[in-house]
């Protein structure tokens, strides 16, 4: 159990030097010179000089990447080149929205999906299996980002019931913060409930065919008992893994939705960047994204861990 | 068979864009703009009088184009490196762990990053969501090769003196193909997906080129005058992604009986 723990941690190590040293490449991948790209077509030879410079682009690429490593070790993901301040000043600001918006996706997946999935697996191709299956597959057809504009129209447009885009700072409170994220965190997750309804409804299905379930049932236990008590405990397992990874899926959701919705978080920070072609706040984000994926799941690769025995002592 | 018939309808559109669409796509008819839907614009205009019906016709050529060339990229990329790193175990540590990188970034993050430097064009969309969709399939086909290479039929063919490109070729790669086939249905819908949200933020395809994601991302600007912008495509993309998940679901009950009812359709960025 100990080396399997050790060996999950220390396998983060490699996967984060790919991390790295793709970002890093990440600028190289541009066609022709990069420090003219970025500087655009009005610069002078000595402003792209001065810019190629600034990236250290006039450098070797092993020496670029090996100062990349340094300064990423120290936490120092360089000054953005069109807002003139460092990368991770930027990205802090941004990261409330972008968080906040997320776990209420992440809240509304659960709340959602795993019901449906219990309730499905245990009307087993009733007309109620079937209804909320079909939504899941309705719910997985559609992209996020077409479900904001859809609610936008009918909820802010039509109805008038919501914001139709903007963000209110949790500093101005809870309500009118909620308020503002409630659209765009619905079309977030839902989507994402539809897969943990389907994944909840298999893994409920392969339990509820165990031999400890039809022994629950031969001793006479009520239906609520057996689904709820001893087959919920087993079956929830895979979708605690999914929930997990829902997260760390949601946040790269979170880039399309903030632009549907008009919220200033990472997401809006990045394709702002990508449309200026500012690489060092680019590389910064799309770091700190893959970072906190690859970190949420080791998470769940360890809770896992410690919810099923089965796999501890093996 | 529903997925099969939505697909089938998606196909014929792409492949006769030129005689449905009934106009040209980019012909600006200034004396309609942002009509609503009518006899002569079926689906209405944009903002500068061009046809959305035809746009969403010349959208889901682009669709079917992006979607059926990233799956053969991913294909090919993803068994070259699974067959390689799943048969050479000294290969597999290293090129595993350059995949495991890959998948660390979210598919649109890594997606967007990547057309940050290759541009927007329709060429590098198909790359960079080709780039994000080869580890998946490499995954999958290491997967299956660990397995067959211990099967007595190729320790058999490997007896006989065989060489390793010929029992690869010849026994391992055709045993490993059908759950990559399964996947590729969903790579088809997400790269579907993808491109239609790369364009949306404006860093896949050219705005002057219709595509789906072009077409919403006027659309969201005139949300309360030409709902018409967002309705129809919208439509067309939730067709054509059902038909496919449909489809691979279908697909998968008929080659991997095993996977029966396990959710694995493609997860919308």
């Amino acid at each position: 159990m100990q080396t399997y723990l050790l060996r999950r941690v220390l396998a983060v190590i490699p996967v984060m030097l790919v991390v790295a040293t793709v970002t890093c490449v990440l600028i190289h991948l541009a066609p022709g010179d990069p420090a003219s790209i970025i500087a655009g077509p009005d610069a002078t030879p000595a402003d792209i000089a001065r810019l190629r410079h600034q990236l250290g682009l006039d450098e070797p690429l092993p020496t670029q990447l090996v100062h990349w490593y340094g300064r990423l070790l120290r936490g120092d993901l360089g000054d953005s080149i069109f807002l003139r301040r460092p990368v991770t000043e930027a990205i802090l600001e941004r990261l409330e929205p972008t968080l906040l918006l997320t776990s209420w996706a992440t809240l509304i997946a659960v709340l959602i999906g795993v019901p449906a999935g219990i309730v499905s697996a245990r009307y087993h191709n009733t007309a109620v299996d079937q209804s909320f299956m079909g939504l899941a597959l309705i719910g997985l057809s559609i992209p996020n980002f077409l479900l904001g504009l859809l609610m936008i129209l009918v909820f802010g447009v039509w109805l008038r019931w919501l914001p139709v885009a903007g963000y209110v700072s949790l500093d101005l409170g809870l309500w009118p913060n909620a308020r503002s994220l409630l659209m765009p965190a619905v079309s977030l997750g839902l989507v994402q409930s539809a897969l943990i309804a389907r994944i909840t409804r298999s893994s409920m299905l392969d339990v509820l065919r165990e031999q400890y379930i039809l022994a629950s049932r031969a001793k006479g236990l009520a239906e609520r008992a057996v689904v709820y008590k001893h087959a919920l405990k087993n079956a929830i397992i895979p979708t605690l893994t999914v929930i997990g990874i829902t997260f760390a899926i949601l946040i790269g959701g979170a880039v399309v939705i903030e632009t549907v919705f008009n919220i200033p978080g990472v997401g809006r920070l990045i394709i702002s960047a990508v449309l200026r072609r500012d690489y060092p706040v680019i590389q910064g984000v799309v770091l700190i994204i893959a970072l906190t994926y690859t970190l949420i799941n080791l998470l769940v690769d360890l809770v896992y861990l410690t919810l099923d025995p089965r796999i501890r002592y093996q | 068979m529903i997925g099969a018939i939505l697909v089938a309808i998606n196909v014929l559109v792409a492949v006769f864009a030129p005689v449905i669409g009934r106009w040209e796509p980019q012909l600006l008819d200034v004396k309609a703009r942002l009509a609503p839907p009518n006899p002569t614009h079926w689906m209405g205009t944009d903002d500068v009088g061009r046809d959305v019906w035809s746009r969403v016709v010349y959208g889901t050529r682009l669709s079917m184009l992006v979607g059926g060339v990233v799956m053969l990229f991913s294909f090919v990329g993803g068994i070259v490196f699974g067959l390689l790193g799943g048969y050479y175990r000294p290969l597999d540590n290293v090129l595993m762990r350059i995949m495991d990188g890959f998948m660390a970034f979210p598919p649109i993050i890594l997606a967007i990053a990547l057309m940050a430097s290759l541009g927007p064009s329709v060429v590098n969309v198909i790359v960079a969501l080709g780039i994000v969709y080869v580890p998946r399939v490499a995954r999958i086909v290491r997967g299956s090769v660990l397995v067959i290479r211990e099967t007595p039929y190729v320790e058999a063919a490997l007896a006989l003196g065989v060489p390793d490109m010929t029992v690869l070729r010849r026994h391992v790669l055709p045993n490993c193909l059908s759950p990559v086939i399964v996947q590729g249905t969903f790579i088809f819908a997400a790269a579907v997906l993808g491109e239609a949200a790369l364009s949306f933020l404006g860093v896949g395809v050219p705005p002057q080129i219709p595509s789906w994601g072009n077409v919403l991302a006027e659309g969201r600007l005139y949300l309360q005058q030409a709902p018409w912008l967002t309705l129809f495509p919208g439509a067309a993309i939730m067709a054509c992604i059902l038909g496919l998940n449909l489809f691979g679901d279908g697909l998968r009950d008929l080659l991997d009986p095993k996977m029966q009812g396990v959710a694995n359709s493609a997860r919308p960025s």
